[in-house]
């Protein structure tokens, strides 16, 4: 599978301000938002979920609406929206943009905030539920006739529509860090997605998926992999741009952006990929070539927070090592995010594709940077 | 408030007289229709929802993206999604589509129906379950800080969302023709939905819902009324009944007859006589048995038109009309009918309420065939 990158869709100018939590949704925004990471060449944008956030599938449909090439993948988290009728919502939607979406579950790692909107499994029940829910999703989209299901989470008899989608696999992805996750994306999922850790600990995690889809005798899902690139044209301009933003987020996080981000929370995550983050960031502030933990020791590791830190070249490389050991969806969001995307799309994304380009041309010499690696003194 | 006109979104050319949306959804075709309707005058646009139809949300923003005035009035049945994100969801495509959405509440007239999405609640139920739905749709929509609800049906803690719909109120549609619905629609509908009935059973209709209203001291809903009419330029040239006949009678083929108590009442309109008033024809909504709006108003424009009229002036100021022949009749609609209906009541308004209009007209018994 050929790399691709990702990006997250902002949908208001609230966003640049590090911290902010929610802050409407801005049509107009959105619109341009959409349009530069069209024209910058990234190859699907994530449309988010969460409680305060718009509808992800309206959301998903705007997106479309408003490019002519990325894909939207849309986080759709089970147990608020009957499965018969999210398998009609996606494949019309696949037949409205041309087969360009995707699905990304998300099984919640929150109680409250499962509890904001009328959810009171536990979270193992939440993983079955999710596994259920992949089931019917799929016979939906890709079988003829009658319908009648009967599991733990659902039950419905004789359902039938012809609201079929384009594409002859809408890929499913499936997220997380725990066992269940593992377990349910293993299985079920095309795609895996993980927050950004250093490499040994990617591994791990992709051996652990792979173990259960082997077992399973399925296809491996893909990896995704996000990080939150702070880059400049040098080294030292970068990690000036990076202290920063540090400061920024402390200063942010002491006021109103971190009461936002507490309401939202709850506190600190308790979710294994939160725990896992901050874990990482206690062993240390730099790992490997460029990934830098600081921010999401301060952001407690709710969400993808960790970042890439360097000149485009460093960047470049780093992306590149996570392709090295089987990450082939790159997802980079950044932290002034209109600006950030511009010039990922402009001087990062060339650079990754030029460079694997260059390798399967000739039999994986790597040119880029090769010895590119942050002083641990800076 | 003025009268508007509603057509329904079809989806596919494979759409004839009574089918459901069985047969997929094109997005090209749907495309064609719709701009049909926005540039033909129509004001709004029904977005029906059934268990084979597609998700009426996406279908929504579909029509809104491809259209500049039209308002899409999306149908939705409370008991498959929870109501925050629906709220959510109204309130995100109101700001897409510029303000222009509506929501239709149709709590499921039929057990069997609910069932292929998991519903397994009885009809009662179901109508308590839409109001307390309707009530969090707007404490979504309209409060600030953060929301909590009790209720029979749903509980939730501490939502809050910033996604605000544009509109001061998106207008909220209850349909139905049981004493549940005018309770629902009466206590809560901005707007209450109706199948063509004869005037007398109309009338009768919207004075049962208006006492709902009063009794809770709430403004009465508007009106809303469907039809299917049959128009050519002469009563000569009137549609083939035959042929009409010939279509419902393949598509309803081993179906069982309806019980939702607005089927029961079009064929029981249908038994009393085959034409009413001035151009209501029932043998339709008899061969279709009563399924969904399936009476027709049968004519020349001017006699529709007339027609039409009539039930504006008994209080019906939305007035949909979806044909059987469907891209080629909304075109002959829009062309004319709406403007006789615009223009007499332009006329009557600025004139003090003479009508012109065709006064006398109504079709003969030997041209419908009876």
């Amino acid at each position: 599978m050929p790399v691709e990158f990702i990006s997250a869709t902002h949908i208001s100018d609230d966003h640049r301000k590090v911290g902010a939590g929610f802050g409407g949704f801005d049509p107009d925004y959105t619109r341009r938002f959409v349009h530069a990471l069209d024209d910058g060449g990234f190859d699907w944008t994530l449309v988010a979920y969460g409680s305060p956030s718009p509808d992800s599938l309206q959301l998903g449909q705007f997106v479309a609406n408003n490019t002519e090439r990325i894909k939207p993948i849309i986080a759709h988290r089970p147990g608020f929206h009957y499965p018969t009728q999210v398998a009609k919502a996606f494949a019309g939607l696949d037949r409205i943009s041309g087969g360009r979406v995707g699905i990304h579950i998300i099984s919640g790692g929150s109680d409250i905030e499962q509890r904001r909107e009328g959810d009171y499994t536990t979270k193992e029940q939440r993983y079955e539920r999710s596994d259920e829910f992949i089931q019917i999703l799929r016979k939906v989209w890709y079988e003829d006739g009658p319908i009648s299901f009967e599991g733990n989470y659902y039950r419905f008899e004789d359902f039938e529509t012809e609201i079929k989608p384009i594409q002859d696999n809408i890929p499913v992805s499936v997220g997380g860090s725990s066992p269940e996750a593992y377990d349910v994306g293993g299985r079920l999922g095309d795609i895996f997605g993980l927050w950004g850790e250093p490499l040994a600990e990617t591994r791990e995690q992709i051996a652990a998926v792979n173990a259960i889809a082997d077992a399973a005798g399925r296809p491996r899902p893909r990896i995704w992999n996000s990080f939150r690139p702070i880059v400049a044209p040098t080294d030292e301009l970068a990690w000036e741009k990076a202290h920063a933003i540090l400061a920024q987020t402390k200063a942010a996080m002491a006021g109103a952006g971190g009461a936002a981000l507490r309401r939202f929370g709850g506190g600190e995550p308790t979710n294994v990929g939160s725990v896992r983050l901050r874990k990482v960031a206690e062993k240390g502030d730099l790992h490997d070539r460029a990934l830098w933990t600081p921010l999401a020791k301060e952001l407690k590791g709710g969400g993808s927070t960790t970042a890439l830190v360097g000149s485009y070249e460093t960047v470049a490389a780093a992306l590149v090592d996570y392709t090295e050991i089987g990450c082939d969806l790159l997802s980079i969001r950044g932290w002034d995010v209109y600006n950030d995307a511009v010039d990922y799309a402009r001087f990062v994304l060339p650079l990754v594709r030029q460079e694997l380009a260059h390798r399967e041309a000739t039999g994986n010499a790597p040119v880029l940077n090769p010895d590119s690696r942050q002083a641990v003194a800076v | 408030m003025p009268v508007e006109f509603i057509s329904a979104t079809h989806i596919t050319a494979a759409t004839r007289a009574g089918s459901h949306n069985l047969a997929g959804f094109d997005p090209e075709y749907t495309r064609r229709f719709v701009r049909l309707l926005d540039d033909g005058g129509f004001d709004w646009t029904l977005v029906a929802y059934g268990s084979p139809a597609p998700d009426s949300l996406q279908l929504g923003q579909f029509v809104a993206d491809n259209s500049e005035r039209i308002k899409p009035i999306i149908a939705h049945r409370p008991g498959f999604q929870f109501p925050t994100q629906v709220a959510k969801a109204f309130a995100g495509l109101d700001r897409i589509s510029g303000g222009r959405v509506g929501i239709h509440i149709i709590t499921g007239g039929s057990d069997l129906e609910q069932r292929r999405e998991g519903d397994y609640t009885t009809k009662e139920e179901r109508y308590r379950r839409s109001e307390e739905f309707i009530e969090i749709l707007r404490r979504v929509w309209t409060e600030d800080g953060p929301v909590s609800h009790e209720g029979e049906f749903y509980r939730f803690e501490d939502f809050q969302t910033d996604v605000r719909p544009i509109q001061d109120a998106i207008p909220v549609s209850v349909g139905g023709s049981s004493q549940q619905a005018y309770e629902v629609g009466g206590r809560q509908g901005d707007i209450f939905g109706l199948w063509g009935e004869p005037l007398a059973e109309t009338r009768e209709q919207i004075a049962a819902v208006n006492a709902v209203a009063d009794a809770a001291g709430r403004p009465r809903p508007r009106i809303w009324n469907s039809f299917r009419p049959i128009v050519a330029k002469t009563k000569a040239m009137l549609a083939n009944p035959e042929q009409l006949d010939a279509f419902s009678r393949r598509f309803l083929a081993g179906k069982s007859e309806p019980t939702n108590v607005g089927a029961v009442r079009l064929r029981a309109v249908a038994a009393k006589g085959e034409l009413h008033d001035r151009a209501l024809w029932t043998p339709l909504a008899r061969e279709l048995k009563g399924q969904g709006s399936t009476t027709a108003l049968v004519g020349s424009y001017e006699t529709v038109a007339a027609a039409l009229l009539d039930y504006a002036k008994i209080g019906c100021d939305l007035l949909s009309i979806r044909g059987w022949d469907v891209y080629n009749d909304a075109q002959d609609y829009a062309r004319h009918v709406l403007p006789l209906v615009r223009q007499e009541l332009a006329h009557r308004d600025a004139t003090g309420n003479a009508p012109v209009l065709n006064p006398d007209s109504r079709p003969q018994a030997a041209l419908v065939g009876v």
